[in-house]
């Protein structure tokens, strides 16, 4: 049993060790990147400028807190190296406009415009079909764009028509089951590799795609983020967040420690007195 | 009467499920549509059942108001949070035409200007995040009470626990990166042995229990199919 | 020689496709130059046919060859079709990506094909007849738009467009192979008609072991009348009643709760089935149960379980409407509703049964937090370990199934649970016989890699390409 002190302390700790590494954010651990993230990493590193790849924002606000810093990092990488983007979002609603928000910020901060450079496409239901419809025309499936304007005379749209046959690669930042239909309908008839990103306790799910070579890359929860942001050398909410991750870890397994010391210390005098009784 | 209550239901029970179990095997376009077609009364069903939702929510903290139970403030928190949302969806707009931003204040979530929006972005999705941050400190909590080495599975389950939790973090990650990338050492590697754990025993017991709750499953279908369990219907048998 | 004539004397062996027609592997660059000499020297594959697609619709036709053994880069399969089988021969009328040299191939495929060390050289393409169809209709939209448009225009908007309807019976085909632009197509004319199955035949081991399974259920349900079954003890439902007994004493209400799923999924109702069991005890103590609903047509199942289970238990003047409600079907919504009356009202016992996600650990923990003695029985893997940090007992996966049958002992619902034994049983030895013959296979694959145990090798390949299938 936890007694009420004992249960504020731990949650006063925890509160501090959330809250100090996000107002003072250090760099001390580095963010080894691991094979899956790798394979997202480099094949977008390998893209020549001009190149055109799709980042899917399959995600709302419930899981921005994990799929949000990946997605900027993914478009720091692809705009720094002056790839062109399209997002789209085939979720729910919700998350156009995160997707809008990432690409005005990081295009705002990279010299990017709307509509040459990138674009967001809204939301649209039933996956298959508007996938399917994709690969082969975009501008007939989306008239116009997540913010209205309309997508007939938009340069990128003129410079990729549709996804199969002219863009290089396809990231999908899915909080649900979209990674699958994506694989199923897209990637696989349209021709071009695909990448996902995931939150952390759907990793395991989606592990298998990625090794049967389906996707050639995986990039599962807020440690990815940090991972590629690492890559990509500009370190943000991920990277801050991954330190206060560290230190929450380490606290919980100082938790562990003193509670298992406190549990045989209580053992050992109960042990003591009823020796002594007897 | 008795009939209605308890014999129909468990025939139309066993029609449906045998139904819906043989066009699995019958790749006929006639039949995949009225499979999708029985998929889709199912929705229909549900949107309807939602009345009886509504209807129980309200009712509840209306006679609570009405009969000024403690606590009854928070009622009219919920009445009044209930109606302004409902309010502010009516889509008492319709959709601009195309190439054209119009302002309109009401209408769902595709109307990214509108109050609805506005109340969803910035009420109901910080309260969930909250509700869902809880999480970390009922973690701590719990790690504190329940991981002691009280046994030898216990200390088993606690040491894996810390390995994963540890390897899992830039921190934890750091303190074998001295180790060599391969051989016998590389494989102490805290992210290594992180990743043995998870994709090796974890799922390993992760199958076993799927392939039961999968038998389980199919066991407790035949069951209402076939009409030996009935107690779903709402009485015993 | 032959083939260097018969493919001169095609009607036009070679000639430009449109740039956007030809799918490149996604990070090509500009190719060098490659001369349709390449086209004609390439190996011609053998033992081309077409036939229809089984275990389909209706709609589509199969076109199989023996693949060529060279492998030049950047040559790939395409097919051209006609009305009529003289020709013309064109491009397909929908976007289709060229299948490359390693693609498609049988052997990985089956839901078509059964499986042959041999089909491994063997490769196919499916074709839709739909597709024609739907791009039929797109030609003719389109058409239509510009007609209208240069109608308004005032222009001379030239003939009325028509909708273009393919006669599925007048379709042939012909395989070929493209690179850069040119397509080289091969000999002989192809023609299969769709027709629709009735049975699809690739899934009949799973109608055959689902079948056999299901003997087995209701072969155990009839003998439960006649032998009796034992079942191991379950903690977790035996504490039901220690749990229902202690809030009888403390003079607290108990939760239960049903999970955050529809009444769809079989947890859920596993859930509401036990809840009429717990229902009636509650009755018998005359304590007071409480049941917070995620769902509507939940909340109406558990209105009815519950006050029938009062009915039976002869008192229903107990039974209060309010105590099963509906909250709302918002996760943390839910949540943060039932943590606040479990707070409130500190229930002596809390149940936890059905599918959950994340809040599992919010509810254990405030309910852990109260005081209440705690059980728990999810179907949902990843929250069982929360369970078992913060809830007394916890039934794991299909002990909840079991649930119905461990309490009410009724013979019938005993031999079910004794039918998915046996069930376990077989899938164990399978699994077991799958090591052997891997190992096995492994040891004899040291030896001689191309052909080891003959007939078991393949059969083994056989069940590793089903896993891969449908994982």
């Amino acid at each position: 049993m936890v007694r009420s002190w004992e249960r504020y302390l731990l949650y006063a700790l925890i509160a501090f060790a959330v809250f100090l590494p996000l107002i003072f954010p250090f760099d001390v651990w580095p963010n080894l990147p691991t094979r899956e993230v790798l394979g997202v990493f480099n094949t977008i590193d390998n893209l020549q400028p001009g190149d055109t790849i799709v980042v899917a924002v399959d995600f709302d606000p419930s899981s921005e807190p994990e799929l949000y810093p990946m997605l900027l990092a993914v478009l720091r990488h692809a705009f720094s190296k002056d790839i062109y983007v399209i997002g789209i979002n085939l979720f729910g609603p919700a998350g156009t406009g995160l997707g809008v928000k990432a690409l005005t910020d990081v295009g705002g901060e990279m010299g990017k415009t709307d509509g040459s450079d990138y674009v967001m496409l809204g939301f649209k239901p039933n996956l298959p079909a508007v996938i399917s419809q994709l690969n082969s025309d975009i501008k007939e499936m989306y008239r116009s764009d997540a913010n209205g304007r309309p997508t007939a005379d938009m340069p990128i749209l003129q410079r990729t028509p549709k996804l199969q046959g002219n863009i290089k690669y396809m990231v999908d930042l899915a909080a649900g089951e979209t990674v699958r239909p994506w694989v199923a309908y897209g990637s696989a008839p349209g021709g071009y590799p695909m990448g996902a990103g995931c939150t952390a306790v759907s990793f395991a799910d989606y592990f298998s795609f990625y090794q049967s070579g389906q996707i050639n890359g995986l990039m599962g929860g807020l440690k990815a983020a940090a991972e590629y942001e690492e890559l990509v050398g500009e370190k943000g909410a991920a990277s801050a967040g991954m330190n206060s991750q560290s230190i929450v870890h380490a606290l919980l397994v100082l938790f562990i420690i003193i509670g298992n010391v406190v549990f045989f210390r209580s053992l050992s005098l109960k042990h003591v007195g009823t020796g002594g009784g007897a | 009467m008795t009939f209605l209550r308890r014999q129909l239901p468990v025939v139309i029970a066993f029609v449906l499920g045998l139904f819906t179990l043989v066009i699995f095997y019958i790749p006929a376009a006639p039949m995949q549509g009225i499979g999708d077609r029985l998929k889709i009364f199912v929705t229909i069903i549900g949107a309807f059942a939602m009345l009886l939702g509504i209807n129980s929510i309200l009712g509840q903290h209306i006679t609570k108001i009405r009969k000024k139970r403690p606590g009854y403030g928070y009622s009219w928190v919920l009445i009044l949070g209930f109606i302004a949302m409902m309010v502010a969806w009516i889509p008492w707009w319709s959709v601009p035409p195309e190439g054209t931003t119009v302002y309109y204040p009401w209408g769902g979530l595709e109307n990214n200007q509108g109050v609805f929006y506005w109340m969803f972005f910035w009420i109901l999705v910080p309260m969930q995040a909250t509700m869902f941050s809880i999480l970390a400190f009922y973690i701590a909590s719990a790690a504190y009470r329940s991981f002691r080495a009280k046994t030898m599975e216990a200390t088993v389950l606690l040491i894996a626990a810390v390995i994963v939790m540890l390897g899992r973090v830039p921190l934890g990650t750091s303190m074998t990166s001295w180790l060599p990338d391969t051989g016998f050492w590389g494989s102490l590697r805290m992210e290594e042995m992180t990743s043995w754990l998870l994709n090796i025993p974890n799922a390993a017991g992760f199958r076993g229990i799927v392939l039961g709750v999968a038998l389980g499953i199919i066991a407790t279908s035949v069951r209402i199919i076939f009409g030996v369990e009935k107690t779903y219907m709402g009485g015993g048998d | 020689m032959a083939l260097i004539a018969a493919a001169l004397a095609l009607a036009s062996p070679v000639f430009a496709q449109q740039a956007d027609e030809i799918a490149v592997s996604p990070l090509d660059r500009e190719p060098p130059p490659i001369t349709p000499s390449v086209l004609l020297g390439f190996e011609p594959p053998t033992e081309i046919e077409a036939r229809d697609l089984p275990n389909d619709d209706g709609t589509s036709i199969l076109i199989t060859w023996r693949r060529s053994s060279s492998t030049p880069e950047d040559v790939r399969y395409t097919v051209y079709f006609s009305e009529g089988a003289s020709g013309p021969y064109k491009p397909l009328p929908f976007d289709f990506r060229p299948i490359g040299l390693g693609e498609n191939i049988m052997a990985n495929s089956l839901q078509y094909f059964r499986y042959s060390r041999s089909h491994r050289d063997y490769q196919y393409i499916i074709i839709d007849f739909t597709a024609f169809d739907t791009a039929a209709e797109a030609e003719y939209k389109r058409e239509l738009k510009e007609y209208t448009k240069q109608q308004e225009e005032g222009n001379s908007p030239g003939p009325e467009p028509v909708l273009h309807i393919y006669g599925w019976d007048q379709l042939h085909f012909k395989l070929g192979v493209t690179s850069n632009g040119a397509v080289r197509l091969f000999d002989p004319t192809l023609h299969a008609e769709p027709v629709t199955q009735w049975f699809d035949w690739s899934k009949f081991n799973n109608l055959f072991m689902a079948a056999a399974f299901l003997v087995v259920i209701l072969f155990f349900i009839e003998t439960a009348r006649r032998r009796r079954f034992y079942i191991r003890r379950i903690a977790g439902l035996d504490a039901v009643d220690e749990a229902i007994g202690r809030a009888t004493e403390m003079g607290r209400p108990i939760f239960y709760l049903c999970g955050l799923d529809p009444m769809t999924t079989v947890s859920t109702i596993a859930a509401t089935n036990l809840l009429g069991h717990v229902a009636r005890h509650v009755a018998n103590y005359e304590s007071q149960i409480k049941v917070p609903c995620f769902d509507p047509i939940v909340m109406s199942v558990c209105q009815e379980t519950v006050r029938e289970a009062y009915y039976e238990a002869g008192r229903p003047d107990a039974y209060n409407s309010d105590n099963v409600f509906f909250i709302t079907n918002d996760q943390f919504s839910y949540v943060a509703a039932v943590n606040g009356m479990m707070v409130r009202e500190r229930p002596a016992a809390n149940f936890f049964f059905g599918f959950y996600y994340a809040e599992s650990l919010l509810l254990g923990e405030v309910g852990q937090s109260t005081g209440a003695i705690q059980i728990a029985g999810t179907d949902s893997n990843v929250q069982i370990p929360f369970f078992i940090t913060s809830c007394d007992y916890v039934l794991i996966g299909e002990e909840l199934y079991a649930a119905s049958a461990y309490i009410s002992r009724e013979p019938k619902l005993l031999g079910s649970v004794k039918a998915s034994d046996m069930a376990k049983a077989v899938i164990i030895a399978a699994l077991l016989l799958g090591l052997i013959f891997s190992v096995a296979l492994l040891i004899a694959a040291l030896g001689d890699s191309g052909n080891a145990l003959g007939w078991l090798g393949e059969k083994m390949e056989y069940f590793m390409q089903l896993f891969n299938e449908h994982t």
